[in-house]
C-alpha cells in the first residue's frame, strides 16, 4: 500500500467516523416521521431546515402544512384518534395548556429520561415545562415539549429616523413616548402603532400589563387566580398601552391589526411599533418594504428599574402519545438537533425563527444580515407566557373584547379592566378554580 | 302490490336516510347540551352537568349582541336583496335576445365567486390607506373613511357585501318566478286600462307571492347562517359591531372546544331559524286561504 493509498484510507475512514459521529449526535435514526405545522411566514426557513435535517441524517421528515385557524383542530382530531397520524404537532400558545391539561402529550422527559433542556435553548416563559399534579406550568414539572419556532415581540424602529434625530433606543416606555412623539408627523409618518384590533390585542398589551408589574391573575403557579386586571398596577400598563395607541399612533387604532401594522412599517408610516420576529424577514426584503435596511430591533421597554416582558407566541414541537414508541423516539431526534446551536444556526441561515436565547448577529459571516438576532434573544429571556390554563382562548376572547372597546372610546380605561374582570372571574370561578375579585378601579 | 305498500317501500329507504341525517345530528345537540365534555389522560370524560350549560349560555358575552347583530342584518340584508333583485328580474323580464343573456350573465357573477375571493377583493376595496372607494371619495373630493373599522359603519359595509353577493341569487329566482306568470293576465290587465303601478301591485305582486316568500325565507335563512365575509372583514370587530350567532358558535366549538355550549348556542339558533320559517309559511297560508 502506497503512502497515497494510505492517505486515502485514513480520509475515508476519518470521512465515515465524522459522519457517523454527526449522525449520532443528531441521534437520528433514517425513519420516516410526520409533522403537522401551520403555514406562516417562518415556515418556508422550517422547511428548508428539515431538508438539511433529511440530508444530514437519511430520515425522511413530511410535513403537512395546514392554515393556522384548522392547526389545532387536525391536532385535536389526531391525539384523539386510537392511534395518530402525526408524531410532532407544532402547537403554540393557544393549543399548549388543552394539549398538555388533555394528557395528549408524551413528556419528552418520559421518552428520554436522561435528556434536559439545553441551556441555551429559551423555555418561553416556563411553557416546555408542566405538573400534572398542579396544572400549572413551570420549572418544576415534567419537560413536556420541546421548542420548535421561537415567534416572539420585540421593539421595531427606524435607525435612519433615530441617526437623523440623534435618539437613543429607548429602555422604558416614557423614553419610548418621548421618541415617539418626536417622530410623530402624520399623516405622512406616526410616533407608534399598537395592534388594536379585536384579534389579539391582548397578546400586545400585555408587555406594557406586566412591565408595571400588573398581571391577569395574582399568582398562577401557585393556584391563586385572584383576578388582578383591574389593579392599579394593571391600569397604569393599560393606559400606558392606549396613550402609546391613540396619542401618537394612527387615527383608527381599533382597527388595526398585526398585518395592518406591519404594513405601516413596512411602507414608511410608523416610526415604531411592537411586533412578531417573523415580521423580520419580510421587512428586510427590498422587494416588500420600502425600510429595508432602516429597521432596528430592541428588547421592549419596561418602567424605570422594572422587569422587561414579551408576550411570547412560540410554537413547541409536541410529541403525542398516541404513536408507537419508535416514532416518538424519531420525532425527539428531529426536536433534540433543532434545539442544536447546529439547527438553531440552519434555522436563522433559512430565514426562520431561532429559539436559542444566545445567538449573536457576531456568529454569522453577514452579522448585518442577523442584526436581530440580540434583541431576539434578549426577549426570548423575558419571555411572558400568560394565562396558562386551558380556558386559555375564552380568557383571552374576553381581554381582546374589552381592550378593543377601550381603544376605540368606548369604555375607558379603568370601565374596560373592570368589566374584564368580572367575565374573568365568572369564567374561573366557573371551572373550579381558586379565585377572587378586586373592587372595582 | 297496492300504491301504499309501493310508495312505502319505494320511499321508505329514502326516508329514513333523510331521518337519520337530519334528526340524528339534532338529537345528538341536544344530548351534548346538558353534557360537559373534557378530556383527562388522552379519554373524553363526558359528565351530565343538568343545565349548566344552558346557564352558561344565558351569560355569554357575544352570543346576543350577536344575535342581535345577525336579525338587523338578516333584515336589512334580505329587504335590500329583495327590492333590488325584485327590480332586476321585471327589468330583465322585458328583455330580449343579446342584451337579456348578456344582463343574466353579468348580474350572476357575484353569487359565482368564492368566498374567501369576495374577501380578499372587498378587504381591498375597503381598505383605510389605498383601498379603490376611499380613492374614488379622495378624487371626488370628500375624505375617507374606515369603514370596516368604524364601529358605525363596520356592519352596513358588511351588508353591502352581501348584498352584492346575494342579489344575483334573489333576482334569478323572482326573474324564474315572473316569467312563469301568464301573459295573458298582462294582455287582460292592458285591456282594462291598467297603468305600470297597477299591474305591479294588483297582478304581478299578488301573482307572485308564493315565489317571493320562499325567496325570502330562503334568503332569511342563508343569511343567518353568514360567516365567511365577516370572519375574513372584520372577525366580528370593532368591540361586538359586527359580532354574528355562527362567530359565537365557531368559537365555542373550535376556538375553546365547548361542545356543551356550542350545542346550547346551536339548538337555540336553529329554534330562532326554524320559528321565523314557520311564522312565514304561516303567513303564506293565510294569504292563500284569503285568495281562495
Amino acid at each position: 500500500m502506497n503512502q497515497f493509498h494510505i492517505r486515502s484510507s485514513v480520509l475515508s475512514i476519518g470521512t465515515a467516523i465524522a459522519a457517523g459521529t454527526l449522525i449520532a449526535a443528531a441521534g437520528a435514526s433514517a425513519e420516516e416521521i410526520s409533522i403537522i405545522i401551520n403555514q406562516s411566514p417562518w415556515y418556508p426557513g422550517f422547511e428548508a431546515t428539515v431538508e438539511q435535517y433529511e440530508e444530514l441524517t437519511g430520515a425522511t421528515v413530511n410535513l403537512e402544512a395546514v392554515p393556522f385557524p384548522v392547526l389545532l383542530e387536525k391536532s385535536r382530531n389526531s391525539v384523539r384518534a386510537n392511534e395518530g397520524i402525526y408524531d410532532i404537532l407544532t402547537i403554540n400558545s393557544i393549543g399548549i395548556m388543552e394539549m398538555y391539561a388533555g394528557g395528549f402529550l408524551e413528556a419528552v422527559s418520559d421518552i428520554d429520561p436522561d435528556y434536559r433542556l439545553r441551556d441555551d435553548v429559551s423555555d418561553f416563559g416556563g411553557s416546555v415545562y408542566y405538573n400534572e399534579d398542579t396544572g400549572a406550568i413551570g420549572d418544576g414539572g415534567k419537560l413536556m415539549a420541546l421548542p420548535m419556532a421561537g415567534v416572539i415581540q420585540l421593539l421595531y424602529y427606524r435607525t435612519d429616523l433615530y441617526e437623523e434625530n440623534g435618539l437613543e433606543v429607548p429602555k422604558t416606555w416614557d423614553q419610548l413616548f418621548e421618541n415617539a412623539q418626536i417622530l410623530h408627523n402624520p399623516p405622512s409618518r406616526v410616533g407608534f402603532t399598537i395592534r388594536g384590533s379585536r384579534q389579539n390585542i391582548a397578546y400586545n398589551a400585555m408587555s406594557y400589563i406586566y412591565s408595571h408589574q400588573g398581571s391577569i391573575f395574582a399568582d398562577e403557579a401557585s393556584g391563586d387566580f385572584t383576578i388582578t386586571i383591574n389593579s392599579p398596577n394593571s391600569l397604569a400598563g393599560f393606559e400606558t398601552f392606549l396613550k402609546m395607541g391613540i396619542e401618537v399612533g394612527p387615527d383608527n387604532p381599533g382597527a388595526l391589526g398585526q398585518a395592518e401594522m406591519i404594513q405601516y412599517l413596512a411602507t414608511g408610516r410608523t416610526a415604531h411599533a411592537i411586533a412578531v420576529n417573523a415580521a423580520w424577514s419580510g421587512l428586510e426584503d427590498p422587494n416588500r418594504s420600502i425600510v429595508a435596511g432602516k429597521i432596528g430591533v430592541a428588547e421592549i421597554p419596561s418602567i424605570e428599574g422594572g422587569q422587561h416582558y414579551s408576550s411570547t407566541g412560540h410554537f413547541i414541537g409536541g410529541i403525542p402519545k398516541n404513536i408507537p414508541a419508535e416514532r416518538q423516539r424519531a420525532a425527539l431526534d428531529f426536536m433534540k438537533w433543532l434545539n442544536t446551536p447546529d439547527g438553531q444556526r440552519a434555522m436563522v441561515e433559512n430565514g426562520s425563527v431561532p429559539v436559542s436565547k444566545t445567538l449573536k448577529s457576531t456568529d454569522f459571516d453577514d452579522p448585518e444580515k442577523y442584526r436581530f438576532l440580540e434583541a431576539t434573544s434578549a426577549n426570548a429571556a423575558n419571555a411572558l407566557f400568560y394565562a396558562a390554563v386551558k380556558e386559555r382562548d375564552e380568557i383571552n376572547a374576553i381581554l381582546d373584547l374589552y381592550f378593543n372597546l377601550a381603544v376605540i372610546g368606548d369604555l375607558s380605561a379603568a370601565e374596560a379592566l373592570n368589566k374584564a374582570a368580572e367575565e374573568l372571574y365568572a369564567v374561573m370561578e366557573r371551572e373550579g378554580y381558586q379565585t377572587g375579585l378586586l373592587p372595582p378601579l | 302490490m297496492n300504491d301504499r305498500v309501493w310508495k312505502t317501500i319505494s320511499l321508505g329507504p329514502i326516508g329514513l336516510l333523510l331521518l337519520v341525517f337530519t334528526m340524528l345530528p339534532i338529537l345528538q345537540l341536544i344530548w351534548m347540551s346538558f353534557h360537559d365534555l373534557r378530556w383527562e389522560q388522552g379519554e373524553a370524560i363526558s359528565q351530565f352537568v343538568g343545565f349548566a350549560k344552558i346557564e352558561q349560555f344565558r351569560g355569554d358575552l357575544f352570543y346576543w349582541p350577536g344575535l342581535w347583530n345577525t336579525m338587523y342584518f338578516a333584515f336589512f340584508a334580505v329587504t335590500i336583496q329583495f327590492v333590488v333583485g325584485f327590480g332586476l328580474a321585471l327589468a330583465v323580464a322585458g328583455m330580449k335576445g343579446v342584451t337579456r343573456t348578456l344582463a343574466i350573465i353579468i348580474m350572476l357573477l357575484p353569487v359565482m365567486t368564492p368566498p374567501i375571493v369576495i374577501g380578499a377583493v372587498w378587504n381591498l376595496l375597503y381598505n383605510n390607506e389605498f383601498g379603490a372607494i376611499n380613492l374614488l371619495l379622495q378624487w371626488l373630493g370628500f375624505a375617507g373613511h374606515d369603514w370596516v373599522g368604524d364601529a358605525s359603519t363596520a356592519m352596513w359595509a358588511i351588508i353591502i357585501v352581501d348584498v352584492w353577493h346575494w342579489t344575483p341569487f334573489v333576482f334569478l329566482l323572482l326573474l324564474t318566478g315572473r316569467e312563469g306568470l301568464s301573459e295573458e293576465v298582462y294582455e287582460a290587465a292592458e285591456l282594462d286600462t291598467m297603468n305600470r303601478r297597477q299591474i305591479l301591485f294588483y297582478i304581478t305582486v299578488p301573482l307572485m307571492m308564493p315565489v317571493i316568500i320562499s325567496t325570502l325565507i330562503l334568503r332569511m335563512i342563508l343569511s343567518f347562517k353568514v360567516f365567511d365575509q365577516i370572519y375574513l372583514l372584520t372577525a366580528g370587530g370593532p368591540g361586538t359591531a359586527t359580532e354574528v350567532v355562527s362567530l359565537s358558535i365557531q368559537r365555542a366549538y373550535f376556538n375553546q372546544d365547548d361542545v356543551g355550549l356550542g350545542s346550547v348556542m346551536s339548538l337555540f339558533t336553529l329554534a330562532i331559524v326554524a320559528g321565523l320559517a314557520l311564522t312565514a309559511q304561516a303567513f303564506q297560508r293565510r294569504l292563500k286561504e284569503k285568495e281562495s
